[in-house]
This record gives C-alpha cells, sequence and structure tokens, in this order.
C-alpha cells in the first residue's frame, strides 16, 4: 500500500494522476493524517475541497426563467400604476378647483356644513349623556 | 421574487391612495354634463397652501388647525334635484358598497344626512356625507387624517349657513 501511495505521490507531484488517482491519495491521507509535509499539504486539500463542497450552484437557465416572470411582471404592474394616475389626474383635472381663495371658500362652506349636520346627529347622545349623568348624581344622593 | 412582493404592495398602497374620494367621482364622472350640479375637488397641494395661511382671528386659527391633515375634498351637491330621495338612497348604497362603515344617521325635517367613514388602526382615513332633502341630493368626501371632534368644532366657531356659497362658484365656473 505504502510504495502505492508513493508511487501515486510521484506521479502526483509530476502533475499525471488522474482524478481518481487524486481521489484515492486524498482519501488514503484523511484516513492516515500525518505530520509530515506531504500530510499537512493533503489535509489543506481536504480542508479546502470540503468548504467547496458547501457551495450551491445554480442553474442559469432557473435564474433567466424567474428573471423574465419579474420583468413581465414589473411590466404589467408598472401599466396598472400608470394607467390608474392617468385616469385619476384626469379626473382631478375637471373639477379641481385652482384659486386659492375660491377652494378656501369652498372648504370653509363643506366643512361647515358637515360639522353643523355632525353636531345635529351628536346633540341626541349629549342629551342622552347629561339625563344619565343626572340620574347617577340622584341615585348617590339617595345613597 | 421578493421584487414582485415589494411592487404588489406598492401597487396595493398606489390603488389604496388614490382611491381616496372614489366614491364621489364617481358621480362627477355620472354628471359630468349636469349643471344642477356643482362639482368641486380641492387638491392635497391646495390644503397643504392652507397650512401656511396665517389666521386673522382664533376661530379662523382653529379652522386652520382643523384642516391642516386633510389631504382632500371632493364635492357634489344640487339645489334642485327631481329625485333627490332616490339619489339619497342610492347614494348610501353607494357609500356602503364601497366599504365605508356608517357613524350616523340623521333624520331631520328639511334634510336628511348620513356619515359614513373609513377606519384604519383607529384613524379615520376617509368621511363622507351624503345629504338629502325635498330637492337637494349631496355627496362629499374629506380625505387625509380626519380628526370628528375638530370638525365638528367648526360649526360652532364659523357662522356659514349651508351650502349656499357653492352657488357662487357655479355662477363663476359659468
Amino acid at each position: 500500500m505504502e510504495s502505492r501511495i508513493e508511487q501515486l505521490l510521484t506521479k502526483y507531484w509530476d502533475g499525471e494522476t488522474s482524478l481518481q488517482e487524486e481521489e484515492e491519495l486524498k482519501a488514503y491521507f484523511k484516513a492516515n493524517p500525518s505530520l509530515t509535509p506531504t500530510g499537512m499539504y493533503f489535509r489543506g486539500v481536504n480542508k479546502t475541497a470540503e468548504e467547496v463542497s458547501a457551495r450551491q450552484f445554480r442553474k442559469p437557465g432557473d435564474w433567466f426563467a424567474r428573471s423574465r416572470w419579474t420583468v413581465a411582471a414589473t411590466i404589467v404592474i408598472g401599466v396598472l400604476v400608470g394607467t390608474m394616475i392617468l385616469r385619476d389626474t384626469g379626473k382631478k383635472n375637471d373639477f379641481e378647483i385652482t384659486d386659492p381663495e375660491q377652494a378656501y371658500a369652498i372648504a370653509q362652506t363643506v366643512l361647515s356644513k358637515m360639522s353643523t349636520s355632525l353636531n345635529k346627529g351628536q346633540a341626541p347622545a349629549t342629551q342622552l349623556k347629561k339625563i344619565s349623568q343626572a340620574e347617577e348624581l340622584i341615585k348617590e344622593q339617595q345613597l | 421574487m421578493k421584487k414582485v412582493t415589494t411592487l404588489a404592495v406598492a401597487l396595493f398602497l398606489a390603488i389604496g391612495a388614490m382611491a381616496q374620494g372614489e366614491v364621489v367621482s364617481k358621480y362627477f364622472d355620472r354628471f359630468s354634463g349636469n349643471e344642477d350640479y356643482v362639482k368641486a375637488s380641492i387638491s392635497s397641494k391646495m390644503f397643504s397652501l392652507f397650512t401656511e395661511l396665517e389666521a386673522g382671528s382664533e376661530e379662523e386659527q382653529e379652522f386652520l388647525e382643523a384642516i391642516s391633515k386633510l389631504k382632500g375634498m371632493k364635492v357634489l351637491y344640487g339645489d334642485s334635484v327631481a329625485n333627490s330621495s332616490k339619489m339619497y338612497k342610492e347614494g348610501i348604497s353607494d357609500v356602503q358598497k364601497a366599504g365605508f362603515e356608517e357613524l350616523m344617521t340623521v333624520l331631520d325635517a328639511e334634510e336628511n344626512f348620513h356619515f359614513a367613514i373609513k377606519e384604519k388602526s383607529g384613524v379615520i382615513s376617509e368621511l363622507i356625507m351624503v345629504s338629502g332633502g325635498k330637492k337637494g341630493f349631496g355627496i362629499m368626501s374629506l380625505y387625509g387624517e380626519i380628526d370628528l371632534k375638530n370638525i365638528s368644532r367648526i360649526a360652532r366657531n364659523m357662522n356659514v349657513q349651508g351650502l349656499s356659497g357653492l352657488d357662487k362658484l357655479d355662477d363663476s365656473e359659468n
């Protein structure tokens, strides 16, 4: 075995080993760790090989297919958003008040109207609250 | 995949932002050529201009504070509408279909009001009022960050009666 490894090592340093022979050498030094320069060298080689094997490669085809879908989705979304923005802008321009004074007057009028109407709705609730508070007060005094 | 998700989220946000005032916009489209209705839209840019105004009185200061967080307003109003009560019911139905939550309905001898809101995480993002009287019909929407207390306070400070002020807009437009 030793002579076989020595032969393989001679071939290895001459750069004449096959992949299978290199695997054989790596396996031998993994199973028989040694502190000789050759042993330390193969220890490094095995360690590097382990690190490299942890890497994952993706098929370029998958990435390309996924990228195509992303581009298609982006275009569709872009067109939808663009259409909606243009449609909305068109609507705004139809009745949009551009004179600040006029806009302010309208805002005041509309908000006052909304406010008055809101208060009309809240008035009965406020009265009920007052009645309920009065009832509680009477109960407290009776106790 | 992350990009697609991000874009989808952006799309939904954009749709959400643009959907504000959408109910009234549909009425704008429907009655665009009808002169019985006054239509007005005030943009967020205009509201941001208002916040830069200097208040002349305490009442005005309170009004400016009340509108400081508003992003827009859309109004459609007609005071001589033939089928106003039908329009009022239709308006309420449209508001409900658009996913608004009823806030209150005020039944008054002269005019009825229906208030509805869109609320998320305790913040009201849109307030719609549908009004219907014997002859009048109106639908108006406020959007942005709405504080009902502030809106309610406006009427106590200001002396603006009804929507007669909008008639002036009609005259100036023609």
